[in-house]
């Protein structure tokens, strides 16, 4: 019998029994159409956490935060009893990063320079031109060369002395202007409360640009440390110096081009000295690792969908056999081969596999087409640039090898059975 | 040279108490263009002959040489090419694959043998203008008579061009005059064609038209 021959007999036998064939064929889809769709809405969120980073572009800043982030998070389960006190452990040093830190990593080996972020929380912001106030939560610029996007204007400059700010999206509608670029230019007034006398007073502030919606930013306006210098020290004015000088965190810049291990050696020496170190990739990174998690748990449920589909599979080609017993005994009397009946049985499994895993995409890229038109102008129209599913190739490709692999696998089982029917047994008549 | 030469075969199944010998050292010679019948009562091992004969079963012992060259214990893909290059069978209960058309059913051995689709076809056709059938091509297997389809399952034991054909019972399920004409048809093929032909049937009128008649009771062969 030839290839072709065993192809097309596979292929009839599938369509004589129409029914069953549909239903083994609908089972393998669910599996795969599952699996696709997650693998879309991973790789889909995925490239967009990619180029957020990519977008921020500071590749060779991180952010440094006081204490050991990783020990803390295992703290919760170590010991909840009451531990001895440590002179050596001073507990305001821990929450925060002294002068005596910011010296010491300056030292670093590989570190240019080092920021350090001081608790300010404006009371509002207020356009000259407008009596409404609105709330206002800054976010000091670290590094020269981030790469926000942006509406219109620019990022502030990180050492001019004009105090700048780049706002959120959406004030300058609130404000009373009719586009973001009217805005930009403008002064604003942000007010802070002073923390000994509670005294409110305005500081002014240039708009340099209004930035676009970003994972990164989320809400937050940068500011320059001009604009910061002048809030912290309206705010802290008449505290003692040692406590003014404490940071809440620090930004540092690294050598430009630092390979990961110079970047780790870094984040180790900050751990030596209590500090924890933090890439914009290290962040997104662990939007990614939760991501991952959660499509890896579905993923699974597709599998064993597939799974059993696949006993489906056994199944309905189990009722084949047992069905064409006499067609296939006469065919071996007639000389077919058993591997060619095997071949036979197997390719029918193959071909359930096979449309199964393509109606599965088929409909998942449908899927992709109205999700990503209807659900995401809906729910995340706030992030442009965003497609929540995104398909590539190549994993397409692996889902299909992956299930027609497994309808393989579940095809063996009655093909070997098919193969081995005896023809005198077969061809018996009672 | 005799087409087939059986040399005291043996045929045991089963072991210990529930042995049981179907053949019995069985010793025949059938030349080109004879017409054989097997006939014997069930259980006399007619049938499991046959299907030594048609090499569907090994014997335990003795040798089986079909145009000189002993078969008994050869490959698989050899006894699979020879079976289907060599026999044609007829069966009782027709065997025909109910849901395909007459063609399709007759195309079946040339299918197997790995015959292109067209020549497949042109053979197929004449087979079933020997049967007068050709007009029926088209039709589904199950939408015949009874009679029709012995004369296709004869069709498809011909496509082949075999060398022997074997007709388990192919009047068995058939009224005397649609019985009769399939009797017609299988030894005008043993005239014309000069095809081997061997019957197996226990009815006497049919085993009377061949040239032979070979009884076995109890695994063995016996005078009539």
């Amino acid at each position: 019998m030839k290839f072709t021959d065993i192809l097309k007999t596979a292929g009839v036998n599938l369509r004589r029994s129409k029914s069953r064939t549909i239903l083994t064929i609908l089972a393998i889809f669910i599996g795969s159409f599952t699996i696709t769709l997650t693998s879309g809405i991973n790789t889909g969120v995925n490239a967009y956490l990619d180029k957020q980073v990519q977008n921020v572009g500071a590749e060779n800043y991180m952010d440094v935060l006081p204490g050991d982030i990783s020990e803390s998070a295992g703290g919760i389960l170590e010991s909840s009893e009451p531990q001895e006190y440590d002179p050596e452990l001073d507990g305001a040093s821990m929450e925060t990063i002294s002068t005596d830190d910011v010296a010491k990593m300056e030292k670093i080996d590989g570190i240019e320079s080092v920021t350090v972020y001081q608790s300010v929380t404006p009371e509002y912001i207020q356009s000259e031109e407008n009596t409404k106030k609105y709330v206002l939560s800054p976010q000091n610029m670290a590094a020269e060369n981030m790469k926000i996007d942006m509406k219109a204007g620019r990022l502030p400059k990180l050492d001019s002395s004009t105090p700048e700010i780049a706002l959120a999206p959406g004030y300058a509608k609130l404000m009373g202007y009719r586009s973001e670029s009217e805005i930009v230019g403008k002064t604003m007034v942000v007010a802070v409360k002073n923390l000994v006398t509670g005294e409110i007073t305005e500081v002014d502030a240039k708009v340099s640009g209004v930035q676009d919606v970003s994972l990164i930013s989320r809400g937050r306006s940068w500011i320059n440390a001009s604009l910061q210098e002048r809030l912290y020290d309206t705010a802290t004015e008449g505290l003692p110096q040692e406590i003014k000088d404490r940071a809440f965190a620090a930004g540092v810049t690294f050598t430009k081009g630092l390979d990961a291990d110079g970047v780790q050696e870094i984040k180790d020496n900050l751990l030596k000295m209590g500090l924890t170190g933090m890439t914009i990739e290290d962040e997104i990174g662990m939007m990614k690792t939760v991501m991952t998690a959660i499509s890896a748990v579905l993923i699974i449920f597709g599998v064993i969908a597939l799974l059993a589909a696949s006993i489906g599979i056994v199944n309905t080609l189990f009722m084949s056999v047992q069905e064409r017993t006499r067609e296939i005994g006469l065919m071996k009397a007639m000389g077919l081969s058993r591997g060619k009946i095997f071949a036979q049985f197997t390719f029918e499994a193959i071909m359930l596999g096979f449309w199964g895993s393509v109606i599965g995409i088929g409909v998942a890229y449908l899927a992709k087409l109205f999700v990503n038109s209807v659900v995401v102008k809906a729910f995340f129209d706030e992030l442009p640039s965003f497609t929540l599913i995104n398909y590539d190739i190549l994993t397409l490709i692996v889902i299909i090898a992956v299930v027609v692999l497994i309808a393989f696998l579940a095809g063996t089982l009655p093909a070997r059975s098919a193969s081995r029917l005896d023809p005198i047994d077969a061809l018996k008549y009672e | 040279m005799s087409l087939i030469e059986v040399s005291n075969v043996k045929k045991l199944y089963g072991k210990g108490d529930s042995e049981f010998t179907a053949l019995n050292g069985v010793s025949l010679s059938i030349s080109q263009g004879e017409s054989i019948a097997i006939v014997g009562k069930s259980g006399s091992g007619k049938s499991t002959l046959m299907h030594i004969l048609a090499m569907l079963d090994q014997p335990t012992t003795g040798h089986i040489r079909i145009n000189g060259e002993d078969v008994t214990n050869i490959k698989e893909k050899k006894v699979n090419e020879m079976r289907n290059s060599l026999f044609g069978f007829v069966f009782q209960q027709f065997f025909l694959n109910a849901k395909d058309s007459v063609l399709e059913n007759v195309m079946l051995p040339l299918k197997i043998a790995g015959v292109s689709g067209k020549e497949r076809k042109l053979l197929a056709m004449e087979a079933l203008r020997e049967v007068e059938l050709d007009d029926k091509a088209k039709n589904k297997a199950n939408n015949i008579s009874g009679g029709q389809k012995q004369r296709v399952c004869v069709a498809r034991a011909l496509v082949n061009q075999p060398k022997i054909i074997f007709a388990d019972e192919p009047t068995g399920n058939l009224d005397s005059s649609t019985g009769t004409h399939i009797e017609n048809l299988l030894f005008d093929l043993n005239k014309s064609h000069g095809i081997t032909l061997i019957v197996v049937t226990h009815d006497y009128d049919l085993a009377s038209r061949c040239d032979r008649q070979i009884h076995i009771k109890d695994g063995m062969i016996v005078e009539a």
